[in-house]
């Protein structure tokens, strides 16, 4: 009891006495040179920024079972900082004969249901940036960025809820212009074929061109 | 205080109104650390800003020189023999907020469906510090059906002095039902909609912040049915 007693006097002095004895250091402590100037406090809205990228973009796409076809697509960046972006993109193509389709040559869905379209809205991750060498004398800026999203695949009259992962190089040939060339798997599933539920990859190459604002 | 908008906007080396203040100033070929430094300023040496990506800010010198400096350098710069300040992105540029974009993931339960995953898009605008108002697009594709709920909402926004702060939303929508194709060619189905709800915003890092909802929405169908929805979502939203 007597050592409760005497470690709660204890605790009480050092509570009080240490902001006290600290604050009589402060007055103790030299002065700081303060500069007699004024300081101009520049704003981030006051210089213009780049931080958007919009995009059209062109490749192949293999819609599981169903073939590859032309893909083109639009695509939004805004950077957030120099490592993170968010991404906004959609995309049309469309899905050819199934194997199943030719052997027993029952048609799954009317033309207007053979377009497969997709959007996602994800994020980005610029792992490695740097300059490529274009010969001896020439570099451009350019990096290489991990995409993850989410979003929807539409064919044959249903919708998915799709997890697109991708990856992209990228090189920026002037202040304004890029051109980027990457890989996208889209991921959902369905029982077209089956009883249960399979993993779709619908695996997809582009290249795109894309303006800076 | 000075503006420093109209040096700023001024472009072109001969104009150059800032000047190096320390020893020297590394400047990057690119917008980030990945960037080799191309040339360093000497000091004294005149340099005028030309444009911002993210926290990097491309400057030009006098000897026409380009390249990146990050803005946390940027007290090494003068503008008329006083130094340059600058004030990054903090709470308060997020409490000043007008406008915000997210998208969201989550599930809806309700009825004969548990957890579908849905994705959703939104937009607000901040009217004041406490209230915006905010219109959400949710894209919901169930085993049966494929359904888009939009709604606009009135959001409280609850002691956004902290950093993680609780919101309220009350609001009205539309419900688009499209049974699967494969159960027949059936009509859109459309619905109104009452929701109310609460979350939280945790503005993260730079321009982001981590958004989570749950709302319960009432279904008035057609029939004059009432059913409820349960909708819980996460998200990462971006401020303007």
């Amino acid at each position: 009891m007597e050592t409760w007693h005497q470690r709660f006097f204890l605790s009480l002095l050092i509570l009080f006495f240490v902001p006290v004895s600290l604050a009589s250091t402060n007055d103790e402590a030299p002065q700081i040179y303060q500069p007699d100037e004024e300081r101009i406090f520049l704003h981030e809205a006051n210089i213009n920024a780049r931080d958007f990228e919009l995009g059209i973009y062109t490749g192949l796409i293999t819609v599981q079972d169903f073939g590859s076809d032309n893909v083109v697509g639009l695509k939004l960046n805004y950077h957030v900082s120099e490592y993170f972006f968010a991404q906004v993109n959609a995309g049309q193509s469309s899905i050819k004969e199934t194997s199943f389709e030719k052997l027993t040559n029952i048609r799954l869905g009317d033309n207007d249901k053979r377009d497969y379209n997709y959007y996602n809205i994800g994020l980005g991750y610029n792992l490695f940036q740097g300059e490529s060498f274009f010969g001896d004398d020439t570099a451009f800026n350019s990096s290489f960025s991990l995409t993850a999203a989410l979003g929807s695949s539409k064919f044959l009259g249903d919708s998915y809820h799709t997890v697109t992962l991708g990856f992209a190089y990228k090189v920026i040939f002037l202040d304004w212009l890029s051109v980027d060339l990457g890989v996208n798997d889209h991921l959902f599933r369905s029982d077209i074929f089956t009883d249960s539920d399979a993993l779709f990859h619908n695996v997809e190459i582009y290249t795109g061109i894309n303006y800076i604002f | 205080m000075l503006s420093a908008t109209s040096s700023v906007a001024a472009k072109g080396n001969n104009q150059a109104a800032y000047h190096v203040n320390s020893a020297y100033l590394e400047l990057r070929s690119g917008p980030g650390r990945g960037f080799p430094i191309i040339f360093s300023l000497k000091n004294n040496e005149r340099l005028s800003i030309l444009s911002r990506k993210t926290q990097w800010i491309e400057v030009i010198s006098q000897d026409d020189n380009k390249g990146w400096m990050h803005e946390n350098k940027l007290p090494q710069l003068s503008l008329n023999k006083q130094q340059v300040s600058f004030q990054p992105l903090d709470h308060n540029a997020y409490r000043e907020k007008t406008l915000e974009l997210g998208f969201y993931t989550g599930g809806v339960s309700g009825g004969s469906n548990k957890n579908t995953p849905l994705i959703a898009l939104s937009g607000a605008w901040q009217f004041t510090e406490n209230y915006a108002l905010e219109a959400t697009l949710n894209h919901i594709v169930a085993s049966n059906e494929e359904n888009f709920l939009a709604h606009l909402d009135l959001q409280h926004t609850l002691a956004p002095e902290w950093f993680i702060h609780p919101i309220f939303t009350i609001g009205i929508g539309q419900l688009y039902t499209q049974p699967k194709s494969t159960l027949g060619d059936a009509a859109t189905i459309k619905s109104s909609t009452v929701n109310m709800g609460l979350g939280f915003k945790y503005p993260v890092y730079q321009r982001f912040i981590i958004r989570g909802d749950y709302h319960k929405h009432l279904i008035i169908s057609d029939q004059n049915q009432l059913n409820s929805v349960l909708i819980w979502k996460l998200g990462i939203s971006v401020f303007f």
